[in-house]
């Protein structure tokens, strides 16, 4: 490892002065200084642009507009043909001709148009060097700074929620710090995530989701270390199709992050600063009857004082953030510094969240040829959490107790409730901090030699240390002894990448891109524990305590691959691509190591053909048809390691003993392969006015790595193996218009919708259970993680059928084999009566009783502009899905619940909820949801002040309404966290909280 | 000339970078299946294993799910696996928690050693710590398929893919071959002082393999050797699982006792008897001592309603801390073993002098002593000598995972109900198998009807 590190940095000297030395050399022969001066100015009205970039392509050459939109640079070139680029976010990129001759003052004033319907941007996720979106022959997405501004979101997989048509982005837990899972054209392993990979710069980032502590399945991810402040684009390819290129870690799509980067010019800076408060938007259905049965005559209700606990253990929380960024440049240099503090409180009493980023970004060119770029974010935060779960999650007490205890102490101590913790004594006593430090590295370097060649090397480095700690003191009431543990993670990742891409005109009317490159990446990670407890009073470290458990784990990893990629491009308008990856990783067997990964595509500029543009191109000035066809696979699905039959290790009485494991290893296993085809249209209308983009996919997954269950006769509980396919087939469509656009008003809509329809289409057995007590399942022919379990009992005809006392009961009956399409034979049940009561007999039975996969997801933003005020309101729409709430089945047991109250107070009969708690189809509810995610009004004080330049001020509030039928906190949760198969449940979970914000934003240069 | 040095250079900066590529990681965290049974080392540690792995994992469902279907335990919370086995009847399916435990630890643990017993001869080390490994890895298989038979009605005798299934007898006359087969390998070479001290320290083998071969003589029905076996155990020897109280705690102890334990003994160690017109709670006799050893009976709770509310005290005995030992087996049982073989005989006065022995006990190695007087009951009546015998194994042999097995064979004619039942002295015959294992094994047998 460190080897690999040292060899890696001499590597980069070496390059530096071996280089460097032909610097000299490369720039003689007849260089004459040119003096570009001129303007940058919006089309539409005629604003200057501050911060646009003009570049000399292919020259390493170019500066940036200052804040009156005028640029003003000097130039060594040789005269000849050259081309010069206009561009900033969100503008058409603009390039144009430039002939340099005797004239060595050139004067250029360019006006550029805003790119509303985005599809003139240049991309480089997968594909050779810079590529115009217009050329490609899939889709591929983008969220820009512009598009997040208003909403600021908490981190980096957040601010892809609502802008990426496609993604089903969740947040999974309401704590500061909860984890977020996203989807890109559903879900695409069942072992494994199904998140993306992170690619930050050229950096592969870790985004683990370790529970280092017993949280009761609650965990952060590691996106959360990055301050989304940073983020100036984002490109995101959702597929095998697009991201073929990336070989065995694309299968659940590639989001590549770009932060920002230092422009030529004065220093600029930046500074804004944010308050703002959370609370919790509803509370659970708690008994707030004030009764409760009389002990003497169980039918009574008597008067008696209930507590809503949900008071104490949410509280309103606060926050702040500051930000503050100082970019410029000059010459050969460009450079960013920024330095971000986030501090949110949580609605759970006691947690909160602290982050605080830093970051540098150096640019520099060292010859017409070469150019090199470093750059480096340093964070460290820190959380405070609380866990979920049966001894001491707050939550979890509250669903199970009887809320007629107090639960504040007395004299100092609190009251014990029964054999679930006391909500406030969790709240006020836990504690389970979380410090994560991370610093993620990155060293690139871009070489021209030889015209149309360009060569890029880039190293990253990653490295997360995490340290999590759990501390319940002595006397705790579910822990009279106390607990004491401790657990880290040290994660490092690295990658070492260079690619070339070479392009050249093959004929005047045929262009050829050629696109190979090799990587190497290596992860290792080391995990070490302390579990005590018996602790002496005061202390906190483990240390205080007697062992009771340790672990101390370490792996590592490697994959290395090589690509290569052809394109054609015909007249600017036809445009073919191909494409290979060699792929192998030392995680699988050593026979199903090497994989290959092909990729195909094609896209048709029609609306550049003559015929086009004389008919309809007045209205339809864009329209591209596209369409790809690519393999990528899943390889983190799997933990290295699992070809293995790894036994435990047991000490006990001074010996190390080696026990079986559970899971048995198989030396055969290989990574997951996904086969997408997707084709869609761009297209652009009323002079790009109004942008429509589809696109319809399919992908296949084969050799979908399943844990198989063992018999446990044969010694072993599971396996992994390849036992599985699976499809997804969806569309998804992103519209975006400018409704208005008047000199002082202007209304843009931005909207995307996507549908998925994710089936397991076979896994061995039929069926196999995915988590949560088996209610959480995989089966052939049924969308991954549908819910099973006991249902209704119904009569012949459908309707309930309810026992002697009224109350609705559980479905008994007998299982019958059935086979499912892909030739596995399943028991499904088939009720049956009794022939005289007419009641159910026979053994309790279960069926899928709902699905956690939406049926569609939309999410539309509108931006008006008036004068200086901007509104923007976001509407998050995530339909057609069940939730399992398992708060609701433990409120109609419990006492503590709404179900108890109705009883007391006589609305329904008493003990008609309790069936409920066996029926688990009960408890199945419709989660869909719409919700007002942001409101965002700002003033924009244009200032024409000589040192400021910009300020702003922004009120908003977030998940302000949610119209659901939902019957918990909020149906966008998810009690296993980032956990892939299982999806949709609700236990103990933290709700999402609203948040209201007021935040400035100052520009000065 | 200035191009070839620039490609020239980046061929060499790609050459270091390929070169930089490894591509084998071992796994140092943990030796794999084909590395342990290789040599003797391996194997002690596998032996080692095995033993920690059955003494501090596999024991908990032993005791705990028959524990609270014959009413040993009283259950305090509605988690759903203690509350279906409190109910039992035939909605006990094979999806309930604690029966899937109970069923694959005891496999893992039959796989474990069988790995052991297959592997053991193909290694060259001392006679004297080849018949120490082979006759423990004997003596636990044999342990795992008595165990397997008491809760189950049949079981696999070797594991394996799609495993066959024997019915109990074949089991138990499989445990008893196993049993003798380790007798003989540790008479044919005693076991090393290496192997005892570093894998057994705290058994004493030889009368551990006695002591279960007596067992399961009496489960088989065969009473002479069930007599003359008990006869060869030393009552004075002690074998114990051995726990340290911090990485390996003793599994009643974290069940039962640690924290805010849901399940609690009952006070009258949950036994019911039958007078004739329903059940009662049997009260214990005054004075004896295994009451206040097995219990703290100052302690006064309720088990939940729904339960039956039976009152139930906190546990010690062998439970009363994380590194509190449990004995291998009690030597009270070679006593009661006898007591019973020579009551089935029909040799009643010998029976109830052996009933005798255990209720006038005040010397047990263990402390397990009921210091009372001699039986009063009907002395002439072989049910009522049953009855006596069922009691004193209930309270004598308290949470060792007999009584299902002790209730099923002394009361062999109750039948339970098929429906929700909270009061009679066991709710179910046999567990259903593990739904894991009928849907992965064709072999898998029906589901006993109760």
């Amino acid at each position: 490892m460190k080897k690999f590190f040292t060899r890696i940095l001499f590597v980069v000297l070496m390059a530096g002065l071996f280089f460097g030395s032909y610097k000299a050399n490369a720039q003689t022969g007849g260089a004459v200084t040119y003096h570009f001066r001129g303007t940058v100015t919006d089309a539409k009205n005629q604003e200057p642009i501050p911060g646009a970039t003009i570049i000399i392509v292919n020259q390493n050459l170019g500066s940036a507009t200052n804040r009156d939109g005028v640029f003003d640079f000097t130039a060594k070139l040789k005269p000849g043909n050259y081309q010069i680029a206009f561009s900033t976010v969100g503008y058409k990129t603009v390039v144009k001709k430039l002939v340099l001759g005797n004239n060595t003052n050139i004067t250029l004033n360019e006006l550029i148009s805003p790119d509303i319907t985005r599809l003139n941007e240049v991309v480089v996720t997968g594909v050779s060097g810079f590529t115009k979106k217009s050329h490609l022959g899939n889709s591929i997405s983008t969220v820009s700074s512009k598009d997040i501004e208003a909403t600021t979101p908490l981190s980096i997989d957040a601010a892809l929620q609502g802008n990426v048509a496609g993604a089903l982005v969740m947040r999974n837990s309401g704590n500061p710090a909860g984890g977020i899972s996203v989807r890109l054209r559903g879900a695409s392993t069942v072992v494994g995530s199904s998140d993306p990979l992170y690619i930050i710069d050229g950096v592969i980032v870790n985004n683990n989701s370790s529970q280092l502590i017993n949280l009761g399945g609650y965990t952060q991810n590691r996106l959360v270390d990055i301050d989304p402040n940073e983020i100036d684009h984002i490109e995101v390819l959702k597929g095998a199709a697009a991201a073929a290129i990336y070989g065995s870690r694309a299968s659940n799509g590639v989001v590549q992050i770009f932060t920002k980067r230092g422009k030529t010019g004065k220093p600029k800076i930046t500074f804004s600063s944010s308050v703002n408060m959370n609370q919790i938007r509803k509370y659970l259905p708690w008994n707030d009857a004030q009764l409760k049965w009389d002990p003497n005559d169980p039918t009574k209700a008597i008067p008696a004082t209930r507590y809503n606990y949900q008071d104490y253990i949410f509280n309103k929380a606060y926050g702040n953030e500051n930000y503050i960024s100082v970019s410029g440049g000059k010459g050969n240099t460009k450079y960013i510094f920024s330095a971000s503090q986030l501090s949110n409180g949580g609605i759970v009493r006691n947690t909160d969240f602290k982050r605080y980023n830093f970051r540098v970004r150096i640019d520099q060119i060292i010859s017409r040829w070469m150019s090199i770029s470093v750059g480096t974010t340093v964070s460290s935060n820190s959380s405070n959490e609380m866990p979920n779960g049966k001894n001491y999650g707050p939550i979890t007490s509250l669903l199970f107790a009887d809320n007629l205890k107090n639960p504040s102490p007395v004299n100092g101590v609190y009251p014990n409730i029964g054999w679930m913790a006391n909500p406030y004594e969790a709240v006020d006593r836990i504690e389970a901090p979380q410090k994560n430090s991370r610093t993620l590295s990155d060293i690139q370097m871009k070489f021209t030699p030889l015209k149309g060649l360009n060569i890029t090397y880039i190293f990253g480095y990653d490295h997360a240390f995490n340290d999590a700690r759990l501390f319940i003191p002595v006397g705790f009431n579910t822990k009279p002894y106390g607990v004491s543990e401790k657990a880290t993670m040290a994660t490092t990742m690295i990658n070492s990448d260079l690619n070339a891409a070479y392009s050249f005109h093959l004929s005047p009317s045929i262009n050829s891109i050629t696109g190979v490159g090799y990587t190497y990446q290596y992860n290792e990670s080391q995990y070490f524990a302390i579990r005590t407890n018996h602790l002496a009073p005061v202390a906190k470290v483990t240390d205080a305590g007697t062992l009771t458990g340790r672990s101390d784990y370490r792996t590592q990893r490697s994959i290395w691959g090589g690509y290569l990629q052809q394109t054609f491009g015909f007249k600017e308008k036809v445009f073919v691509t191909l494409a290979g990856r060699w792929d192998g990783a030392s995680t699988f067997g050593e026979n199903e190591r090497n994989q290959f990964y092909p990729k195909a595509s094609a896209s048709y500029l029609i609306s550049k053909e003559n015929f086009f543009k004389n008919s309809i191109g007045k209205v339809v000035n864009l329209f591209k048809l596209r369409a790809s066809y690519g393999q990528a696979g899943n390889l983190s699905a799997l933990a290295p390691y699992s070809i293995y039959t790894s036994y435990s290790l047991a000490p006990i009485n001074g010996q190390t003993g080696l026990v079986a494991p559970v899971r048995s290893g198989n030396p055969d296993l290989r990574p997951e392969r996904q086969t997408e085809f997707e084709a869609g249209f761009d297209m652009g209308l009323l002079q790009d006015r109004l942008g429509i983009e589809f696109t319809w996919y399919k992908q296949d997954i084969k050799d979908l790595l399943l844990l198989r269950s063992l018999a446990p006769s044969t010694g072993y509980g599971s396996r992994y193996e390849n036992v599985g396919t699976m499809t997804n087939k969806g569309w998804e469509l992103a519209i975006r218009a400018t409704v208005i656009q008047k000199k002082n008003f202007s209304w843009t809509v931005t909207g995307t919708f996507s549908q998925n329809h994710n089936k397991v289409t076979h896994v061995v057995g039929g069926k196999i259970d995915l988590g949560m007590w088996g209610t959480s399942i995989a089966q052939s022919g049924q969308p991954l993680g549908v819910f099973y379990g006991y249902f209704f009992a119904t009569k012949p005809d459908g309707s309930l059928l309810l026992n002697s006392k009224g109350f609705v009961q559980r479905a008994k009956g007998h299982y019958e084999n059935k086979t499912l399409p892909d030739g596995e034979v399943i028991p499904v049940a088939v009720q049956d009566y009794d022939p005289t009561t007419g009641q159910p007999v026979g053994t309790n039975l279960k069926k899928i009783i709902g699905d956690p996969n939406p049926k569609w997801i939309g999410s539309v933003s509108n931006t008006f502009n008036y004068k200086n005020f901007t509104l923007f309101v976001k509407v998050d729409m995530v339909q057609g899905f069940n939730v399992m709430s398992w708060d609701k089945r433990m409120f109609d047991l419990f006492p503590g619940g709404e179900a108890t109250a109705k009883e007391l107070r006589g609305e329904i009969p008493k003990g008609s909820s309790f069936p409920n708690f066996f029926i688990y189809q009960s408890f199945i509810e419709n989660g869909s949801f719409v919700k007002l995610r942001d409101v965002a009004l700002s003033y924009d004080l244009k200032l024409k002040s000589s040192w400021i330049h910009n300020l702003k001020f922004t009120m908003s509030g977030s998940n302000l309404v949610s119209f659901d039928h939902y019957w918990g906190f909020d149906p966008e949760v998810n009690t296993e966290a980032q956990s892939n198969g299982v999806r949709g449940q609700d236990m103990a979970n933290v709700p999402i909280p609203r948040v209201y914000r007021f935040g400035i934003v100052a520009t000065f240069n | 000339m200035k191009y070839i040095i620039k490609i020239f250079g980046i061929i060499f900066l790609t050459g270091i970078m390929l070169a930089s590529c490894k591509k084998d990681f071992p796994n140092i965290n943990a030796p794999s299946d084909d590395q342990i049974f290789k040599d003797k080392d391996g194997l002690m540690a596998a032996s080692i294993g095995l033993i920690q792995h059955f003494s501090t994992s596999t024991l908990a469902p032993i005791v705990e799910i028959p524990g609270i279907t014959t009413r040993e335990f009283g259950v305090s919370s509605t988690y759903v696996t203690p509350m279906e086995l409190t109910y039992g009847g035939t909605a006990l399916s094979g999806e309930n928690a604690g029966v899937i435990r109970l069923w694959s630890r005891l496999l893992r643990d039959k796989g474990m050693a069988e790995n052991i017993i297959a592997n053991a001869d193909k290694v060259d080390m001392p006679a004297g710590t080849k018949s120490g490994i082979l006759a423990l890895a004997k003596f636990m298989k044999a342990m795992t398929l008595g165990y397997l038979v008491m809760d189950y009605q049949e079981a696999p005798i070797n594991n394996g893919v799609d495993a066959k299934f024997s019915n109990r007898t074949d089991v138990l006359n499989a445990a008893v071959t196993l049993l003798k087969s380790a007798l003989g390998d540790i008479a044919a070479n005693p076991i090393s002082n290496d192997f005892k001290k570093k894998v057994i320290p705290t058994i004493d083998l030889k009368n551990s393999i006695q002591a279960f071969l007596a067992r399961y003589y009496l489960y088989l029905g065969d009473y002479q050797n069930a007599i003359a076996t008990a006869d060869k155990v030393d009552l004075t020897s002690k074998s114990e699982w051995w726990y340290d109280g911090s990485e390996n705690k003793n599994p009643v102890y974290t069940f039962a006792v640690d924290g805010q334990p849901d399940t609690k003994p009952r006070w009258n160690f949950g036994i019911m008897v039958n007078p004739g017109t329903g059940y009662v709670e049997y009260q214990p006799e005054a004075g004896d001592g295994r009451l206040t050893f097995y219990m703290d009976t100052t302690v006064h709770e309720h088990a939940l309603p729904e339960f039956g509310g039976y009152e139930v005290h906190n546990l010690k005995g062998f439970f009363d801390n994380g590194n509190s030992k449990i004995p291998v087996y009690l030597p009270g049982e070679m006593i009661l073993i006898k007591a019973e073989a020579y009551a089935r005989q029909g040799k009643l006065a010998e029976a109830v002098t052996q009933i005798n022995l255990i209720r006038e006990k005040t010397n047990d190695v263990f402390g397990v002593n009921a210091g009372l007087g001699a039986w009063t009951g009907d002395a002439t009546s072989k049910s009522a000598i049953l009855d006596q015998i069922y009691i004193q194994r209930s309270i004598e042999l308290f949470l060792t995972g007999q009584r299902f097995e002790d209730s099923r064979r002394i009361h062999s004619s109750f039948v339970p109900s098929p429906n929700q039942d909270i009061v009679s002295e066991r709710n179910r015959n046999f567990y259903p198998y593990s739904y894991v294992e009928r849907n992965n094994n064709p072999n898998c047998p029906a589901d006993p009807k109760i």
